[in-house]
């Protein structure tokens, strides 16, 4: 172990189920007090690459890396991770104080570590007052932090956190979060997330993996992946964008600014943006920018705008979201303050335009 | 005013107490009333014979006749409280081991993939579908000094004389582990199955290894079939007859065997009767305990 080393060190790992492939030659590296996410939809290997991490799946290829050391022979019950399991998994024949203690007793930690602990967890967790009571005496927020507590109790080199919110409802589910996160600040030790609602990941994690069919459709920083998704897909899945339609006028490599034409605004001047990957002279490719981004006025002929009837209009209080459908038949969606939407209506023709800045091209 | 609904919905309810008022409590009554009689030389061997078309004088100087004489005469006789002690101890032994056999199978069956669990589950109630008394003779011809059993064993060079079962209480027991199995194995397969299968893999991930997971979790959580399959062989094999009476040997002793003596052999219907309400007495605690625990069982929200 060098102290170079990630904690987590997952090495082009592949595991198959039957003839699926849930998993496909994935590399990821978890660092020291990082907050990690796998976001993806159910069914992309997000929980099975998880469940490979904390043991109870084996990789079919790759290797697994904990401070620079192979785990694959190490059995669940020796490694240093816990996990949150998204039922819980709370032993129903035992109380609240015996959930927590259990992993310590396990260990055959001294008695008295074992209580200051337990009460430290609970402290920590809000479960005070509740430390006699049994999981079905408890509300699914309660069983929520018990199961959260017990995990934490062990004081493990990485937490997994399967869909650790998902039961909750709404108001409690944003609370929690905020809580998570201090907590995690508290204890200094790494979590991984894994979980389907981008708004979780977006909201608790330093980086994330956004995961698709067993592979790593981009990885980085939250907000980095939110503002220049790496492909359609990851951009469609994290939160609401528009994918127009261009059309390179011209070769560019990476990291060149490359002049382009949307196929929505075929008079107005071409719009120069800067791309990640090579493009050659009539390629097709989309220009993707988020709702928030999309400026929308009244229709003014002539400005350097895409032009569209707004079709449907949806009040949201802060923004009203509109719909506006382009000559192409794309249906553009726009986030108008608040004051901006008020005064539009329906069948009425607008005209779209966007900072260059915010927008991206992709080729794939 | 009630609607027909409410009308169906009573009988419904009724419906069962009224099958055990016909079929449970009419019967034990008549038992509980020749229990009480006296023994008499005569078609039906006892008196008082109630006539329905006597009037009710003739009913009450009937009811003046009746005394305890026969449950006197089971406090007499060593026999009875012998063949009690005999029988429970016989039935708990028979209990536990019932319960080493079936454990690791229903465990086995439990654990096993989702598509084979209906299989072995019919597998395991299979034996059900030849007869009972056909099943216990065959275990005559595995147990007996020149069966199966002793041939294998002999075959095998294991011993050099025959092992001498047939006719012991090992033989009892052995029939009675058999014949009970199928209503050991499924409480504890239930109680095992349902087990969410998470908990032993949150077992695990907290440090727990395979024999922590098995005692901390798997098997506290399938206490209530432990104690459902106990009580499902236990009160039926205390009274057990048939096996004890085609395994068993002279010196095998159950209550069962005694009652039938005392009925058909000796013509003593009142001391069987009697003999009768005491085991049903001794089995009820029993009986309220297993009533107990399902009830627990099922108030627990899962």
């Amino acid at each position: 172990m060098s102290s170079s080393d990630p904690l987590i060190r997952v090495d082009s790992v592949r595991k198959r189920f039957g003839g699926v492939t849930a998993v496909d030659d994935l590399s990821l590296d978890i660092g020291h007090g990082e907050f990690f996410a796998l976001l993806g939809p159910s069914g992309c290997g997000k929980t099975t690459l998880m469940r490979m991490i904390a043991g109870f799946e084996t990789p079919d290829e790759g290797r697994i890396l904990l401070d620079g050391e192979d785990i694959a022979a190490t059995p669940p019950h020796r490694r240093p991770v816990n996990m949150m399991f998204q039922s819980y998994a709370l032993f129903p024949h035992m109380n609240v104080e015996r959930n927590i203690a259990f992993g310590l007793e396990r260990e055959r930690m001294p008695r008295a570590d074992i209580a200051a602990r337990v009460d430290e967890m609970l402290r920590l967790t809000q479960l005070e007052p509740l430390r006699r009571r049994r999981p079905d005496q408890l509300s699914g927020g309660q069983r929520q932090r018990v199961a959260l507590a017990r995990a934490l109790a062990k004081r493990p080199r990485l937490l997994l956190l399967d869909e650790p919110l998902a039961a909750l409802d709404r108001k409690l589910r944003e609370e929690t979060q905020f809580e998570l996160m201090e907590i995690r600040r508290g204890l200094g030790m790494s979590f991984m997330l894994v979980t389907h609602d981008q708004n979780e990941a977006m909201a608790m994690a330093d980086r994330i993996a956004v995961m698709r069919e067993g592979r790593i459709e981009q990885m980085g920083p939250a907000r980095e992946v939110y503002r220049m998704p790496a492909t359609r897909w990851a951009a469609g899945f994290i939160g609401e964008i528009n994918l127009f339609e261009a059309i390179a006028l011209r070769d560019a490599s990476a990291g060149q600014a490359c002049d382009m034409r949307l196929r929505d605004a075929p008079e107005a001047a071409p719009i120069s943006l800067t791309c990640d990957a090579p493009l050659r002279a009539g390629q097709e490719v989309a220009v993707a920018v988020r709702p928030e981004n999309l400026a929308l006025r009244r229709g003014a002929p002539g400005a350097a705008c895409l032009r569209g009837d707004v079709v449907e209009l949806a009040f949201r209080g802060d923004t009203t979201l509109a719909r506006v459908r382009l000559p192409s038949g794309f249906v553009a969606r726009a986030n108008a303050p608040g004051a901006g939407g008020e005064s539009l209506t329906r069948g009425e023709a607008v005209c779209l335009s966007f900072d260059v800045a915010a927008a991206r091209v992709l080729a794939s | 005013m009630i609607s027909h609904r409410a009308w169906s919905e009573r009988l419904v309810l009724i419906a069962p107490y009224a099958w055990l008022a016909v079929l449970f409590l009419a019967p034990f009554a008549i038992v509980i009333k020749i229990s009480l009689s006296q023994s008499a030389l005569a078609l039906p061997p006892y008196t008082p014979v109630f006539d329905w078309r006597a009037g009710p004088d003739a009913w009450i100087a009937g009811v003046r006749e009746f005394s305890f004489a026969a449950y006197a005469s089971l406090a007499e006789d060593a026999l009875y409280l012998d063949s009690y002690l005999s029988s429970l101890r016989l039935a708990a032994t028979a209990t536990v081991l019932t319960l080493l056999v079936a454990y690791p199978m229903a465990y086995a069956m439990a654990r096993a993939p989702a598509r084979w669990r209906p299989v072995l589950v019919t597998l395991a109630i299979a034996p059900f579908w030849t007869s009972f008394l056909i099943r216990v003779y065959a275990w005559i011809a595995i147990l007996k000094d020149e069966g199966l059993l002793n041939h294998a064993l002999i075959a095998l060079g294991l011993i050099a004389e025959p092992l001498h079962v047939f006719g012991t209480d090992w033989a009892v027991q052995i029939g009675i582990v058999y014949s009970y199995l199928p209503f050991m194995l499924l409480p504890l397969y239930n109680a095992i199955a349902r087990q969410d299968a998470s908990l032993v893999e949150a077992a695990a991930d907290l440090g727990a290894g395979p024999v922590a997971q098995f005692w901390k979790i798997t098997f506290p959580l399938s206490l209530g079939g432990v104690l459902a399959g106990a009580l499902l062989v236990f009160i039926p094999a205390v009274g057990e007859f048939v096996i004890p009476d085609l395994l068993g040997g002279s010196d095998t002793l159950m209550i069962g065997h005694t009652m039938w003596t005392e009925f058909f052999d000796n013509r003593d219907w009142p001391t069987a009767s009697a003999a009768t309400v005491v085991l049903l007495a001794l089995l009820l605690p029993p009986l309220a305990l297993y009533d107990r625990s399902r009830r627990r069982a099922t108030e627990q929200p899962t």
